[in-house]
C-alpha cells in the first residue's frame, strides 16, 4: 500500500503558492470536470482574497449559469465579488471562427472581449480559448495561441490558468516514446506549470519554467 | 565459480563495522587458493594487515614470497591529505597494481581495495566515483577489481552517487559476499520507479517520469549515465521539500537491493 504522502495536499498547495502572485501560466489537465473546478476555484478565490480580479471564461450562455452555481456551491459569494467589480464570468467565441485565423481571434478576445476596466490590471483567469482539441486543424490552432500567450507572459499582469480533460492527451500520456506526444510536449513546453488533476489519486503539480530547456 | 568472476569490476559492499576486513580475507584467500595472485590496498598497516591474515588462516609468508600476495599501504595509495585527480589514481592504478603482477605465474589477479573511513568525505566522492568509472566494467585479461564500499557509506550516498557505484561496475558483491548481483539498466530504472511510488503513487509516478521525459529529454539512459540530472529536475518540479521525498524514496530502494542478500 502506497503513502502517497506527496500527493495528498500537494495541488492544493501548489495552487495557493501560485496564485500568490501574477506571471503564472499553467496547464491543468483534469480527468473529473467537477475536481477541475474545485482546482479552479480555489485559484480564484486565493486572487478575491487579495481583492484582484478573476475571470472566467465560458463558450456558452448555459455554462456560465453552471458555473455560477458551482461557484456558490463551493463557497464563493458571486453576487459580493460581482458588486465589488472583482468577479467575472465572460462567455467568448471560439477564436478558429475568426475570418482572419485564430489568433487575431484570441487577441480580439484579450481586447474587446475583457471590459476595459480589467485590461492590464492583476488577474487571474481561469480559460481555454479553444474548447474542443479533437482534430489536428483544432491542435495546431491551440498551439498557435498558447504559444502567442505564453512568448508574451511576461508582459501580462495576470495569471491563466488552462484547463483541458485528460482524454484530449491520453493517447500520448500512455504512449511510449517521446516522438508521439507532440501535441502533450507542445501545451507542457508553452507553460511555467502543469497539474494532473487525477481521479484515482490527488495527482500532482508540477513547475515547468525552470526545466524547460 | 560465479564467485572467482574475473575480467570484471565489482562493488563490494563490506559491513566493516560488525565484520572487520574478515569478508576481505575470505575472498583473498579463496582467490590465493586458487592460483590467482592478490594485490590489496586497504589498511594503513602493513604489518597488521598480514598479522591479522595469519590470524584469518591464510599462509601469508608463503603468498607474499611468491609475490602471489602483494600488500599496498592504503594511505599511500588513497592519500587522504591529498586532493583527489581521478586521471592520476586511475595512472596509479596502472602502474601500482596492474604492473605488478606476472600473469606468467598465475591464473589471474585480484585487486581488491578501499580507502580509509571518512576519505569519501571532503569533495573527493565525485572524483572517487569518475576514477570508478574511468576504470571500466570489464577487461580483456584476467582480473577482477573489487572496490570496497563501507555500508555506512552506502547509507550516506544520495541518489546520483549510488547510481554511480552501480553503473561504474559489473556486479555488486552483498555484504555476506555470497552472492554477485548484475545490475542493468532495468534494474536501476525499476529501483527508480518503485522509490517514487512510495511518495507519489503509481499513477503520479508515471506522469512524473513522462513529464520529465518530455520537458527535459530524461530518457532512462540520462537517468543512469547522468543521474545528477534527475536530482536536479525533481528539486526544479516538484521544489526543494518534496524532491527529497522522493528521492529518499529511490535512495531506499537502491540501497535495500546494494545491502541486503535477496533482490
Amino acid at each position: 500500500m502506497n503513502n502517497n504522502i506527496i500527493t495528498d495536499n500537494q495541488i492544493y498547495d501548489f495552487v495557493d503558492s501560485a496564485a500568490a502572485n501574477t506571471g503564472r501560466h499553467m496547464v491543468l489537465f483534469y480527468e473529473e470536470p467537477e475536481y477541475a473546478y474545485e482546482i479552479e476555484f480555489r485559484f480564484l478565490r486565493r486572487g478575491l482574497q487579495k481583492e484582484q480580479f478573476c475571470i472566467f471564461m465560458v463558450h456558452e450562455d448555459d455554462e456560465a449559469k453552471i458555473v455560477e452555481k458551482k461557484m456558490k456551491g463551493n463557497g464563493i459569494d458571486v453576487e459580493r465579488f460581482r458588486s465589488k467589480n472583482l468577479l467575472h464570468i465572460i462567455e467568448i467565441n471560439n477564436p478558429m471562427s475568426h475570418p482572419e485565423g485564430e489568433l487575431k481571434g484570441a487577441e480580439e478576445i484579450m481586447t474587446s472581449g475583457i471590459p476595459p476596466v480589467l485590461r492590464n490590471r492583476p488577474a487571474h483567469i481561469v480559460s481555454r480559448l479553444i474548447l474542443q482539441v479533437k482534430t489536428e486543424k483544432e491542435r495546431i490552432a491551440n498551439v498557435n495561441i498558447e504559444q502567442r500567450f505564453h512568448s508574451m507572459f511576461h508582459n501580462l499582469n495576470i495569471s491563466l490558468m488552462c484547463p483541458y480533460p485528460v482524454e484530449d492527451i491520453r493517447s500520448e500520456l500512455e504512449s511510449e516514446n517521446d516522438g508521439g506526444a507532440r501535441w502533450m510536449k507542445s501545451l507542457l513546453c508553452n507553460h511555467h506549470a502543469v497539474i494532473y488533476a487525477l481521479k484515482s489519486s490527488k495527482g500532482i503539480a508540477l513547475n515547468l519554467d525552470a526545466t524547460t530547456s | 565459480l560465479a564467485k572467482l568472476n574475473h575480467h570484471h569490476h565489482s562493488a563490494y559492499v563490506v559491513d566493516f563495522g560488525s565484520s572487520g576486513f574478515a569478508p576481505i580475507y575470505s575472498k583473498i584467500s579463496e582467490n590465493l587458493a586458487a592460483g590467482y595472485a592478490v594485490v590489496y590496498v586497504a589498511e594503513d598497516d602493513t604489518e597488521t594487515a598480514i598479522h591479522n591474515m595469519k590470524n584469518f588462516g591464510i599462509d601469508a609468508d608463503h603468498f607474499l614470497s611468491i609475490e602471489a600476495l602483494q600488500i599496498i599501504d592504503r594511505d599511500s595509495y588513497y592519500n587522504p591529505n591529498k586532493e583527489l585527480e581521478p586521471q592520476e589514481l586511475l595512472d596509479q592504478f596502472s602502474r601500482r597494481i596492474l604492473s605488478r603482477v606476472d600473469f606468467k605465474k598465475f591464473k589471474g589477479m585480484l585487486a581488491i581495495g578501499s580507502p580509509g573511513p571518512d576519505f569519501l568525505q571532503k569533495g573527493r566522492l565525485e572524483p572517487f566515483l569518475e576514477y570508478e568509472h574511468k576504470i571500466g566494467k570489464e577487461f580483456d585479461v584476467p582480473v577482477e577489481v573489487v572496490c570496497c564500499y563501507r555500508s555506512e557509506d552506502i547509507m550516506q550516498f544520495k541518489f546520483s552517487h549510488l547510481v554511480s557505484v552501480i553503473a561504474s561496475h559489473a556486479y555488486v558483491i552483498t555484504p555476506e559476499g555470497a552472492e554477485h548481483k548484475r545490475f542493468n539498466s532495468d534494474a536501476i530504472i525499476s529501483f527508480v520507479v518503485a522509490g517514487m511510488e512510495r511518495s507519489l503513487g503509481a499513477n503520479a509516478t508515471r506522469i512524473v517520469l513522462k513529464t520529465l521525459e518530455m520537458v527535459c529529454g530524461m530518457s532512462k539512459e540520462k537517468i543512469i549515465l547522468q543521474p545528477r540530472t534527475l536530482e536536479e529536475a525533481l528539486e526544479k518540479m516538484l521544489g526543494i521539500t518534496s524532491s527529497r521525498i522522493v528521492l529518499t524514496g529511490i535512495e531506499s530502494e537502491i540501497r535495500n537491493a546494494l545491502l541486503s542478500e535477496t533482490t
